[in-house]
């Protein structure tokens, strides 16, 4: 006999899969890729989703056409979206500096794959992590970044990506990875009325009164974006801008933008700031991990808390800005701790161990990616380093 | 149910993502289980490396990948010679009789199921060998209901493959009967 279906609305689908279905309940309606492994999914999914919700996707000839055109739909009013992996993010980041300059609100998503270059393109890896934050020339930069570990997380998290990029009014990423875009899991899409979804804001002042970029109050969030054609006047360009959107060379305005740009992230990290915190309340050690490295991470967590050993477990789900301030109080309590990530490099522990200003001992755990760790390695290197040897 | 890993491994073309793509569907749209399905492939659309890993618990699954399966379903001798040493000393193993070559392993169970040759002689297509070997996968751990299955396979296979689909699966079901002897 069959039992009752669990649930309406549930679907066993990939992560991939899940990000286009949290693209479209954002409201994303404007989507430019370009085929690449891991992320072709996506594409796929939104290629066959968008002429049922009324939604534009274009295979465009490259990257970098894909993220300019994206650039522009959003200063036509549109949620917009592009995908990648490391090797087309890298070709898509000239296009992002052009979007951070001019405030725009979109999202690109990185499922991150082995690298460096093509490497091994149908396997994961975690190299991203300084790409997507410092790949854009010229710094004085406003990423944010946030990173699922799961196939619901997919869903939630592009969401939240577009929130953020509205409020903030800046691309913002989600850093993903080649596991948890091709891993399928359940995935319970709510109601659209459950949904918390974040519109463009519109001004409320007359086209004469209205400043493009809020210059004169560095920081300022939850500013408005006209469209073009609203009879607003809509400056943007490459070149550094005024608060009227005007191109300027002085540096007292230069700076003012560059202050803006980047202070309107670190003036809100407390909306910025979000970890998942596991048994940290009496841990002797801990472990960080954010993607897909944060399940193995987990399960080696469980083995050592059933043999007796304290261990505690944080994951970045909004990765950039870095949380420091959490990662500083987990290092005041733990006396070490094990960073597994997919790069041999150490992106990610070096990022802890500045977090954690040397109140704990920060051991890296890498991997050049293709395989995720498995939960026996996590725990062996965290007994190894428990142990002093 | 505890944690049970099942890994499907053959070449790219022989359907080996379907199966287990089913499986975790069944289990969790269906069955009200957790699952989580990963797979491996090369570049090649055909004929290259393949392998899908399912796992299925009653309990959240925290780790998703497979590492050594309780149950092994082999349809190449690439794959089985590569992926024999990581199955569960006491794990099932289901491989394609006219494809696989095995080797004596005392404490393991390997059941012969000539699965391409099945879908052939019964359906006329082997395409549906997929079928026959989750079929007879089915028949003999019973993870998860053969009627939840079939309604799984009937809703998501593509459409006008229904009744060969089924019909593979069923004949994989009678043919781990008669060659375990279990009417």
């Amino acid at each position: 006999m069959l039992k009752q279906e669990c649930s309406i609305n549930k679907y066993f689908v990939q992560g991939d899969e899940a990000i286009a279905e949290g693209a479209i309940a954002a409201g994303c309606r404007y989507f430019a890729g370009y085929p690449i492994t891991p992320a072709s999914e996506i594409s796929e999914t939104i290629a066959r989703r968008f002429p049922e919700v009324g939604g534009v996707a274009i295979q465009m000839e490259d990257e970098l056409a894909s993220i300019h055109s994206v650039g522009g739909a959003s200063v036509a009013g549109m949620k917009a979206m592009t995908v990648s992996s490391g090797p087309g993010i890298s070709l898509k980041l000239e296009g992002l500096g052009w979007g951070i300059k001019n405030e725009l609100p979109y999202v690109v998503v990185d499922v991150q794959r082995a690298g460096p270059s093509n490497g091994v393109a149908t396997r994961v890896g975690q190299g991203d992590l300084y790409t997507v934050k410092y790949g854009s020339a010229g710094g004085n930069n406003s990423i944010i970044a946030i990173s699922p570990m799961n196939v619901q997380e997919a869903f939630d998290l592009t969401i939240e990506c577009f929130n953020l990029s509205e409020i903030f009014r800046t691309p913002v990423f989600l850093l993903t990875d080649e596991t948890v875009g091709h891993t399928r899991e359940l995935l319970v899409i709510p109601d659209a009325r459950e949904l918390k979804i974040v519109p463009r804001r519109k001004p409320t002042v007359p086209p004469s009164e209205f400043l493009m970029y809020p210059l004169n109050t560095p920081g300022t969030i939850d500013y408005p974006y006209p469209n073009i054609g609203e009879g607003y006047g809509i400056c943007v360009s490459p070149y550094t801008h005024t608060a009227k959107g005007y191109a300027t060379t002085s540096e007292k305005d230069h700076d003012k933008m560059a202050t803006h740009l980047v202070r309107k992230v670190t003036d809100h990290l407390d909306r910025l700031t979000r970890v998942q915190e596991e048994m940290l309340d009496d841990a002797e050690y801990g472990i960080i991990a954010y993607g897909c490295e944060a399940r193995p991470a987990m399960e080696a967590m469980k083995k050592a808390r059933a043999e007796g050993i304290k261990v505690g477990f944080l994951r970045p789900i909004i990765i950039w800005p870095f949380p420091d301030e959490p990662i500083y109080r987990m290092a005041c309590k733990v006396k070490k701790i094990l960073v597994p990530e997919l790069n041999r490099d150490g992106q990610l522990s070096r990022e802890v161990q500045r977090a954690a200003k040397g109140q704990a001992e920060v051991y890296h755990l890498g991997s050049g990616g293709v395989e995720t760790h498995q939960p026996v390695h996590v725990y062996d290197e965290l007994m190894r380093i428990i142990k002093g040897k | 149910m505890a944690r049970t890993e099942i890994r499907f491994a053959g070449f790219g073309g022989q359907g080996l993502l379907l199966a287990g793509i089913m499986l975790g569907t069944a289990a969790t749209i269906l069955d009200c289980k957790n699952a989580a399905q990963t797979q491996s492939y090369g570049t090649e659309a055909r004929g290259g490396a393949s392998q899908c890993n399912v796992v299925i618990d009653d309990e959240p699954i925290t780790y998703v990948g497979v590492v050594n399966p309780d149950i092994f379903v082999c349809m190449s001798q690439e794959a089985y010679d590569k992926l024999i040493a990581d199955v569960q000393e006491k794990g099932l193993v289901f491989y394609d009789s006219d494809l696989v070559k095995i080797k004596e392993l005392p404490k393991t169970r390997q059941i012969p199921i000539p699965a391409t040759k099945t879908a052939i002689d019964s359906v006329g297509r082997k395409i549906v060998a997929n079928m026959v070997i989750l079929g007879s996968v089915i028949e003999s751990t019973r993870i998860l209901d053969a009627d939840l299955m079939k309604k799984c396979i009937q809703d998501n296979v593509p459409k006008g493959t229904e009744e060969i689909n089924l019909k593979a699966f069923d004949k994989g079901r009678e043919l781990y009967r008669e060659i375990t002897g279990k009417a």
